[in-house]
């Protein structure tokens, strides 16, 4: 099925009747907030004429995450050293690292020289022979300057301009012909090499994916340029550079046709593993789980939470893997799912049977209160308490809240609740988590947010710090059940199993979802540019709206994808 | 102090004489004027001597205690006393640890408030609509910028955007070319770059990512200063030079084709590329600090590891905070860089495994207290900026937990002004100390702001200064003229930005160049980022 996202300029002037979900309305202001209850962060305009300048995503240039660093040197210089590590955290914008608000600071300069020194050396030390395959030629010069054309062209993602090839044979000159005070030669071939390597790595040319478009223009809406889109469609399927195809698709430039563009997407989809990572970066970056390294727990079992984290981190990943994969890859399949994907040493500890032999098989969930993403260990030991160790019905209930229903809820600003919001009862080994929190709730000036928070995180009471299913704490039965409220699909459940059938079937978690997909695939927080996005994301099948890939087709094939706002 | 080529440098909004503002926004009473008359005097102090030569800007966290912060009963604006046991300020004055008594050395904020950190409109659930102070938590960026929250709000209230950059960026922007490097960004906890947890934004707010690692920071600072075969320095010098200078015209040819916001991406990678360049080049002999490993160390109790969260309770936060002061002060005295930020550790979550230990009030704590001179909880946070209203009676034993936790971190500035004392270059250092929030419970209210370091005379230390339009209290909150509270979100608050904008001025003063009447921005309440200009 293909269907085109409705973006075109007529429906930028109709925007303005978009009123958000959640809320009241004439009250999408996301500046505004209550005192007591969520407000809705979907930020759509709710009157008035919107901006037509401000809709389209503008021309910028966009530092590549960290994570694509990671995909793209090891692209071009075939390396297994992570970038990443050297080069630290990247800026996040509503969770996410695919941003236009990364820089190039102090920091990340000196970390970025340092490691650039680091691998080029280790190319060139390593696999000299095989990113220049002309090395034994005799003529050098014509060899680097081959390599040049090749590998600043893969680089930059383009044709290099006969300046960037001078400038680049210039530093190779120096550094391969150097000459001590003393006669002694420095400069070497390889020497010449690791320097090409390192000019190009630390270039804005390499950095940057720039959402320009062709030069001299001059008009107010521009399309990107044929190698910006083939780089566009790249990172955003599978966070690397551009593979021959799509160079040869916009050295043909046929990537103005979204029928191609498509085609493209569908073949990275089809061919490269890279696609599903990068479907669960966002997945997880949504949920706000990706962060479990940083994380530490009191484990509950026997084994440590240092132990455990990398396999809770694990089953995500294979998870996401196997319902784009080989299901539907349907939001709801994601929160739903009645099977977990299992290790030996995670079906043991979620008290499920493994069928599998050292590797990652489906385990059937029946007879448990799991159900998909939300009760994956992943998602509850990162919302999870340490002091004291334990479950958080607050934490989880946000997450939910701010996460999937687009809700947000602040700490309160009022002196006097906030001084009441802090004084939860402590735990005392007596009583449960949900009756501290109750005791808590029965507060007036607490009741009004808990009613919000808790209506969620109850259900997950089931699961402790790390995750491990519990009937019972501190010798008292479990009460799981509870009553979403605030949202489209309010309404008592029974357990962590009924929520999520909830929230499975709301169109305000399906609006969310959609929203977050779109802050993640154009890099930008912009409430004006989501609420034009959305309206054309309301027009496709309903198949498609929960549909990761299809979505990610759809914004390809898209208006949005391809054109920009002149700054 | 020569004035240096202003490229691409960080300008606040407004360069021009704003005596009038200044005494507009403070309400010109001539109860204000003491601070406005106190700072004129010592800033004007500067117009003829030496000028502060560095900067340190130090983030601390979960806010202070006033019993124990503000000054005591019978006390004045510069007869007072830090060193009793309880005081948060008595390593200022603790010779027999930090070599020196620096309660000269320093003054002391009073009443001051994140005044720009303000919201509007808020709902309460009454009905009124009010301009509310923001929650304390992601407000560590408004202390060095003075920025109000910016249009977007990320990370659930942990991070804001900001909106211009903060002091020590907006100094190195104008100053820092002279050294190798421009500034020096510090954070004990490597984790990710949120308003709660930076202090340096760039131009436009931009957060600034810091460095954490020891091990990092000397290889970034001083592997530079030591000796080389000469040929073979000249060889890397000349090829790192033509790389450098191949990324600068890279840089340049894309800069062309953008504006605004985008170009100012390029502007700041620009300088960084040129930073860069300088430290190829740079002939610095000073003595080199240990190199401390993170791991691989002869003795494996000199391995250490680098927290990666503000939560994890990572057992070596201390030393890493140690670590960094040391370095921190001899890359000063060596004059690799003079402006500078750190962060210190945060402490929030308990260590979690640690062994039990009594509580002060009886609710849950673990270990973690071992870095404070009194038994404290593990968890600081919980147990301290959640309980130190001054009107519950009971929580006094909270109130000397909070003020412990402020020793520790005035304890590591201490020592920071040991080692610059002992090197001589103290007294051209300012170090403002600044906090996530303010006394109480969450509150920007009575941030607690220490200004350290002698500044050349620039300003008159050893002494309280307390906010325009407050009256110091006691071992209490500052109140308004009339004795009304002034802890209140409904009640106005004062602005720290006049602290950020006298600072700025003494820097400015030192290079000859005009001084500004405003720092940071503010449209909610415009005069609150106005300072006292004009005066050196």
């Amino acid at each position: 099925m293909r269907r085109k996202l409705h973006v075109s300029a007529p429906l930028v002037f109709v925007a303005a009747c978009y009123q958000g979900l959640g809320a009241s309305p004439g009250a999408a202001d996301n500046h505004t907030s209550t005192g007591g209850s969520a407000h809705d962060s979907d930020g759509g305009s709710d009157s008035g004429a919107v901006d037509v300048d401000a809709v389209w995503l503008p021309t910028r240039i966009r530092r590549l995450s960290t994570r694509e660093l990671d995909n793209t040197v090891e692209d071009l210089l075939g390396t297994s050293v992570a970038i990443s590590a050297t080069l630290g955290s990247d800026l996040r914008q509503s969770g996410f690292t695919l941003n236009s608000e990364q820089r190039v600071d102090a920091t990340f300069g000196g970390r970025l020289q340092l490691a650039t020194e680091t691998l080029a050396k280790e190319a060139v030390a390593e696999r000299l022979d095989v990113l220049v395959p002309c090395a034994s030629d005799p003529d050098q010069r014509a060899c680097a300057a081959a390599f040049v054309d090749d590998f600043g062209t893969r680089a930059f993602r383009r044709p290099l301009t006969d300046e960037e090839r001078d400038g680049l044979l210039a530093v190779y000159d120096l550094a391969s012909t150097g000459v001590a005070d003393g006669g002694e030669q420095l400069g070497t071939f390889a020497g010449g090499i690791e320097a090409i390597i390192r000019a190009s790595l630390q270039s804005g040319s390499f950095l940057y994916l720039t959402e320009l478009g062709t030069e001299g223009d001059g008009e107010t809406l521009v399309e990107l340029a044929p190698y910006e889109t083939a780089a566009q469609i790249s990172y955003l399927v599978i966070g690397a550079p551009p593979d021959e195809p799509l160079f040869a698709a916009a050295a043909a430039d046929s990537l103005r046709n979204p029928s191609e563009r498509e085609d493209q997407a569908r073949r990275l989809l089809a061919s490269d593993p890279r696609a599903g990572q990068q479907a669960a970066r966002f997945v997880k970056e949504w949920l706000g789980i990706d962060r479990l390294a940083d994380i530490d727990r009191e484990s509950s079992v026997e084994e440590t939470f240092a132990t455990l984290r990398p396999m809770f981190e694990q089953e995500t990943d294979v998870f996401i893997h196997e319902v784009l994969a080989n299901g539907d890859g349907k939001l709801a399949t994601m929160l739903t799912a009645d099977f977990a994907m299992v290790n030996e040493p995670l079906a043991a500890f979620y008290g499920v049977p493994y069928s599998g032999v050292a590797t990652w098989v489906q385990a059937p969930l029946e007879g448990t209160s799991r159900r998909g993403l939300l009760t994956q260990a992943n998602f509850l030991s990162t919302y999870a308490s340490n002091a004291p160790p334990g479950s958080s019905p607050v934490n989880r209930g946000k997450a939910v809240l701010n996460q999937m229903l687009c809700l947000s809820i602040e700490f309160p600003t009022d002196p006097e609740v906030a001084m009441d919001a802090s004084e939860v009862p402590p735990a005392d080994g007596t009583t449960t988590t949900r009756e501290r929190f109750e005791q808590h709730s029965s507060v007036p000036a607490c009741a009004a947010c808990h009613k919000l928070l808790d209506g969620i995180g109850f259900a997950f009471e089931n699961f402790d710090q790390v995750g491990k299913f519990r009937a019972t704490e501190n010798g008292k039965t479990i009460d799981a059940s509870g009553e979403l409220v605030g949202a489209d699909v309010s309404g008592p459940y029974a357990n962590a199993s009924g929520l999520v059938d909830r929230l499975a079937s709301s169109e305000q978690v399906s609006r969310c979802f959609a929203r977050n997909f779109f802050r993640f695939v154009s890099g930008q927080t912009s409430n004006e540019t989501e609420s034009q996005y959305l309206e054309g994301w309301e027009s496709l099948d309903g198949d498609v709206r929960d549909q990761l890939v299809e979505l990610m087709v759809a914004y390809i094939r898209s208006d949005f994808f391809i054109k920009r706002r002149a700054m | 102090m020569k004035r240096r080529e202003q490229k691409g440098h960080l300008e606040p909004k407004s360069a021009r004489l704003a005596r009038r503002a200044f005494l507009k926004a403070v309400g010109g009473s001539a109860a204000l004027l003491p601070f406005y008359r106190l700072l004129e005097d010592s800033v004007a102090q500067a117009a003829s001597g030496e000028l502060p030569l560095r900067f340190v800007g130090v983030g601390a966290y979960h806010g202070t205690t006033q019993r124990f912060y503000a000054r005591q009963p019978g006390e004045t604006d510069t007869d007072f006393d830090i060193s009793y046991s309880d005081s948060c300020l008595r390593p200022f004055d603790q010779p027999e640890l930090y070599g020196h008594s620096f309660k000269d050395k320093i003054i002391i904020f009073e009443g001051f408030d994140y005044g720009v950190a303000r919201h509007y409109p808020f709902t309460y659930s009454n009905g009124t609509i009010a301009e509310v102070d923001l929650p304390m938590h992601g407000c560590m960026g408004f202390f060095l910028t003075g920025s109000q929250q910016g249009e977007l709000e990320y990370d659930e209230g942990m991070s804001h955007t900001l909106q211009n950059a903060s002091l020590d960026q907006y100094l190195a922007g104008l100053y820092g070319g002279a050294t190798p490097f421009r500034s020096l960004e510090l954070k004990t906890e490597a984790n990710e770059d949120i308003t709660a947890l930076n202090l340096a934004a760039g131009e436009g707010g931009t957060l600034l990512s810091a460095l954490t690692s020891p091990e990092e920071i000397w290889d970034r600072f001083f592997a530079l200063l030591v000796a080389a075969d000469p040929a073979a320095l000249a060889y890397k010098r000349a090829v790192g030079g033509s790389v450098l200078d191949f990324a600068i015209n890279d840089i340049q040819r894309l800069q062309t084709r953008l504006a605004g916001t985008e170009k100012q991406k390029l502007d700041q990678h620009l300088t960084v590329l040129r930073d860069l360049e300088q430290q190829l080049n740079a002939d610095v002999t000073c003595e080199i600090p240990p190199r401390h490993a993170e791991t691989g160390n002869a003795d494996q109790a000199d391995d250490y590891i680098v927290g990666t969260s503000h939560n994890a309770g990572i057992v070596d936060l201390d030393r890493v905070a140690n670590m960094q002061i040391e370095l921190l002060a001899q890359i000063l005295i060596c004059d690799l860089t003079r402006f500078s930020t750190i962060i210190l550790p945060n402490f929030a979550g308990p260590i979690t495994g640690g062994p039990q230990i009594p509580s002060l009030d009886g609710s849950y704590m673990v270990t973690g207290s071992i870095y404070t001179d009194i038994p404290v909880p593990a968890d600081f946070h919980l147990e301290i900026a959640h309980k130190t209203s001054p009107d519950v009676a009971t929580t006094l034993n909270v109130h000397r937990a909070a003020a412990a936790v402020q020793r520790y971190y005035h304890g590591k500035v201490a020592r920071l002004m040991q080692r610059l004392q002992d090197a001589g270059v103290l007294d051209s250092t300012v170090i403002l100390i600044g906090n996530e929030g303010g006394a109480g419970w969450h509150t920007l209210r009575q941030v607690p702001i220490v200004m350290a370091g002698g500044a050349n005379g620039a300003f008159q230390t050893g002494r309280r200064i307390v906010a325009p339009g407050r009256i110091a209290q006691p071992g209490d909150y500052p109140t308004l003229p009339d004795g009304g509270g002034a802890t209140s979100t409904l009640v106005k608050p004062t602005s720290h930005n006049p602290i950020l904008v006298a600072v700025a001025n003494a820097f400015r003063a030192a290079a000859g160049d005009p001084e500004i009447d405003s720092y940071g921005t503010c449209t909610l309440n415009p005069e609150f980022v106005n300072g006292i200009a004009g005066l050196i």
